[in-house]
């Protein structure tokens, strides 16, 4: 055991991976000893043997009851951790991750979890660019905290690149991140948002369907009758598989969806038996909470094409159309509306009369200024990205030599002399640029 | 349904379109049942056809007081045999001395034959055959109309449109100087776009159409029936400026002295008096519903034509009393209201009802606002779908970063192939 100590406080920098083969070799003893692992975890300093600190807390974590210190063990690691020499352990980091995530979760170790976790995300991502698979992991937290406000700072940040070898980041994790995540934005009710994690949850390249996917897709359909009306199917880019099989994997929400958006106004009837037959599978699958706030969206989205249709109409013919009970309901939530300034309407109780206004919108406030700036300083930030992809595209090898219409043989072709037959690519380049 | 007359009406066709057409209208008419079935049997006496006659027979035998005239059949089938094989026996003839011009003819001879007895499969296969011995384009043109009368009785509508263009092609028709067959062909276009439900091509084709065409074309259409189609259709998907074109196209005009009730509807609906349109209308329902082709779009074709009209009707106003226009419409208030409900969620009237007065207002578009909001949703969804696109590319980076089947099932799928 403290040969292997000695062995990572003596590795410089330049042979890590040499210390990672021993360690791999090593594994199986320092396993046993779990005693002298966490000794030997005491000793280290994770911003200078993070390599070996991760083997050793993967030992500690394979142990058969894991040992309370193992938390403690874990958090000092996150929280101290240097990200480029951990990124080369990558895959065992993550497991001990997962397990620490595990235990948090189990023992109801929630905002402990998810702080530790944060902390460690933060060191161990090569940039705020990338996903990790410890994403996922605090996502599951807030979930299982109901603390969808941690959640929200982290996913807010944009996800722009991933590295599956410095991160040991799977499909599996990043499928989770944007299922988890789309779930904390439907929490925090960010309808758009969550439609657009689920769409890139959905387009994440697939040779074959599973669970999470599915259950993206089920969750995709019902935000998409919250935020469109109806079921706008998936961007063309999905893979074809996804694009092929939902339907059938997903047949009820198809039907409720197809009915829900089937536009007219005296469909509501429809709409509900649709709910009533297919309650029990929303149920289920945990999604009757969303089903049933579609309903109510439902009333709400005719109420508003009733606003542009109707200068005045009566209460009674507004619960007709809006598929509501009673006048006295549909007052309610008219109410409810006029409030969040969702609709522009005035109630005459007296003659059972709503009189609606003109939208309210009229984009003459400061705020439509920020909220034009704030726009316009993303799509900048953007057009700058897409320009330094381009400039690397244009000036990577593989493009230029793909440009010329030369491969690397005739490169070598030309080494070995003009008097090559095979040189006639090289040839071409030359009497091309006379 | 007492004004309308049977025996006039079919006397406009000849041939088998005839017999098709009564037997359309006895199925679809409980007081012209037996007359219709008289009349297709009386037809069908007069030719060759004797397996629909055997058909009409069995099918509308309790309206008949006809016997099955067995001797008829049989010397007719007897006849048939015979002429059969001369046809044939003559057409082997002209193959052997290699005689272009008659091995056509001979082909010709025997599909006109079989189309006559209603053997529609070898009629189509026959007049395919001539199409290797064509030597000028008005061969072509009669090879594509034996064809596309076929597929029209058939309904085979993808052989109409296929040969239809076919027939476009040649100079004949390209350069419009056989002006009945550029006529055929433009009919023959139009019931292809009818079934396909293009309704402005239908009338942009029939106006292709010159009365000289006569009774020429009776066994698919009457002069009569192509007022009557482009009239509808152009009501239906004409704006007022093509509508006043039309009304001014001096080679239709000839079209709509026949049928001078389409004219006054189309006069009526161009100069906004919507009651007698719609009365004119409702008095030409009676006779469309017995047109094979037009049946099942009579239904659609009318609700554009009344939502048409209800659009042009507000378009000059800023309000309007509903309680006037829903006279005009000849309908009650509370239906009104609802028709136009629907034409301003699909966007068709911008306008809104004030329902407590019963007046509806033409609505201003804040072209400020809207564009606002426009660019607001623009920049959204362009932000989303970059961002979107820059990661969709990292990851295609990575060639191995997918979801994979399983190990197991990847193997049992390797075992299935």
């Amino acid at each position: 055991m403290d040969q292997v100590v000695s062995l990572i406080r003596d590795t410089k920098e330049a042979d890590l991976d040499t210390l990672k083969k021993t360690l791999e070799s090593v594994l199986e003893k320092i396993r046993g000893n779990t005693h002298g692992v966490t000794n030997a975890l005491g000793q280290l300093d994770p911003s200078k043997h993070s390599m070996g600190m991760v083997y050793l807390l993967y030992a500690k974590s394979q142990s058969r009851d894991v040992d309370p210190s193992f938390l403690n063990n874990v958090e000092f690691f996150l929280a101290n951790l240097h990200g480029k020499h951990t990124q080369k352990a990558a895959s065992r980091f993550v497991q001990v991750c997962h397990i620490y995530t595990e235990i948090c979760r189990d023992n109801a170790l929630y905002s402990r979890g998810i702080k530790a976790l944060t902390t460690g995300l933060q060191r161990f991502r090569p940039s705020n660019d990338f996903l990790t698979p410890l994403h996922a992991d605090v996502l599951c937290l807030c979930l299982k905290a109901k603390n969808y406000k941690a959640g929200f700072n982290l996913i807010e940040n944009k996800i722009f690149d991933i590295d599956p070898n410095a991160t040991g980041l799977t499909p599996k994790d990043m499928l989770l991140y944007f299922y988890y995540g789309g779930m904390i934005y439907i929490g925090l009710k960010h309808y758009q948002k969550a439609l657009g994690f689920f769409e890139t949850a959905l387009t994440v390249p697939a040779f074959a369907l599973n669970a999470i996917m599915v259950e993206v897709y089920k969750k995709y359909m019902l935000v998409s009758l919250l935020v469109h009306g109806k079921h706008t199917g998936l961007p063309k880019h999905a893979m074809n598989i996804v694009q092929k099989h939902m339907k059938t994997l997903c047949s009820q929400y198809y039907e409720f969806a197809t009915v829900f958006g089937s536009g007219n106004i005296d469909n509501v009837d429809k709409v509900k038996k649709s709910f009533e037959d297919n309650e029990e599978t929303f149920k289920s699958d945990n999604n009757l909470g969303l089903a049933r706030q579609c309903m109510q969206a439902l009333a709400k989205r005719n109420i508003q094409k009733l606003t542009a249709t109707y200068m005045t109409l009566s209460l009674a013919d507004i619960a007709k159309n809006a598929g509501l009970n009673n006048a006295a309901a549909t007052e309610k939530v008219l109410l409810r509306m006029i409030e969040n300034g969702e609709i522009n309407a005035v109630i005459d109780q007296k003659g059972g009369m709503v009189s609606f206004g003109e939208e309210v919108q009229a984009f003459d406030s400061p705020q439509t200024s920020v909220i034009l700036e704030t726009r316009i300083d993303q799509s900048i930030s953007l057009a700058n990205r897409l320009k330094n992809i381009d400039e690397d595209i244009t000036s990577s090898n593989n493009y230029i030599a793909r440009q010329l219409g030369v491969r690397e043989e005739a490169y070598s072709d030309f080494e070995r002399g003009p008097s090559s037959n095979r040189g006639g690519g090289i040839r071409r380049m030359f009497e091309y640029f006379r | 349904m007492s004004s309308f007359d049977l025996e006039q009406y079919i006397s406009n066709y000849t041939g088998l379109t005839k017999v098709k057409r009564l037997i359309f209208a006895a199925e679809n008419s409980k007081e012209l049942r037996s007359e219709a079935a008289r009349l297709a049997v009386k037809q069908l006496k007069t030719g060759i056809n004797t397996q629909l006659y055997k058909e009409v027979l069995e099918k509308f035998a309790n309206d008949l007081n006809e016997k099955y005239d067995e001797a008829w059949v049989s010397s007719v089938d007897q006849e048939a045999a015979k002429t059969l094989e001369k046809l044939e026996i003559e057409l082997n003839s002209f193959r052997t001395n290699l005689i272009k011009e008659s091995i056509r003819m001979g082909h010709n001879e025997l599909g006109d034959f079989y189309f006559a007895r209603g053997e529609l499969q070898n009629a189509f296969k026959s007049y395919l055959r001539t199409r290797d011995y064509c030597t000028s384009s008005k061969h072509i043109i009669h090879m594509c109309l034996s064809v596309i009368k076929i597929g029209i009785e058939t309904g085979n509508f993808n052989t109409i449109n296929q040969y239809v263009q076919k027939a476009e092609q040649t100079p004949d028709i390209a350069e419009g100087q056989d002006k009945v067959a550029v006529s055929k062909i433009a009919v023959a276009s139009a019931l292809y776009n009818l079934e396909s439900k293009k309704y402005k091509t239908v009338a942009k084709k029939l106006l292709e159409c010159d009365v000289s065409l006569g009774d020429e074309f009776n066994d698919v259409i009457s002069l009569q029936d192509i007022a009557i189609y482009a009239g509808l259709t152009a009501l239906a998907t004409f704006d007022r400026r093509e509508l006043y074109n039309l009304l001014d196209n001096s080679s239709f005009k000839n079209f709509l002295e026949l049928v001078p009730l389409v004219r006054e509807l189309i006069q009526d609906f161009y100069e906004s008096r919507y009651t007698s349109a719609l009365t004119g209308l409702d008095r030409l329902l009676p006779e469309l519903v017995f047109d094979i082709h037009l049946r099942d779009h009579v239904q659609p074709l009318y609700q554009k034509i009344r939502s048409r009209s209800l659009i042009q009707y507000v378009s000059p106003f800023t309000s309007v009393d509903m309680n006037r226009m829903a006279k005009v419409f000849n309908t009650s208030v509370v239906d009104l209201e609802k028709e136009v409900a629907t034409l301003i969620q699909e966007k068709q009237i911008k306008a809104r009802i004030d329902s407590h007065n019963k007046i509806l207002y033409a609505r201003m578009t804040d072209q400020r606002n809207n564009t606002f909001q426009r660019v607001i949703d623009l920049g959204d969804s362009y932000i989303h779908d970059t961002e979107n696109n820059i990661l969709r590319m990292n990851i295609m980076k990575h060639k191995d970063f997918a979801v994979k089947p399983l190990r197991r099932t990847a193997n049992k799928n390797q075992m299935m192939m």
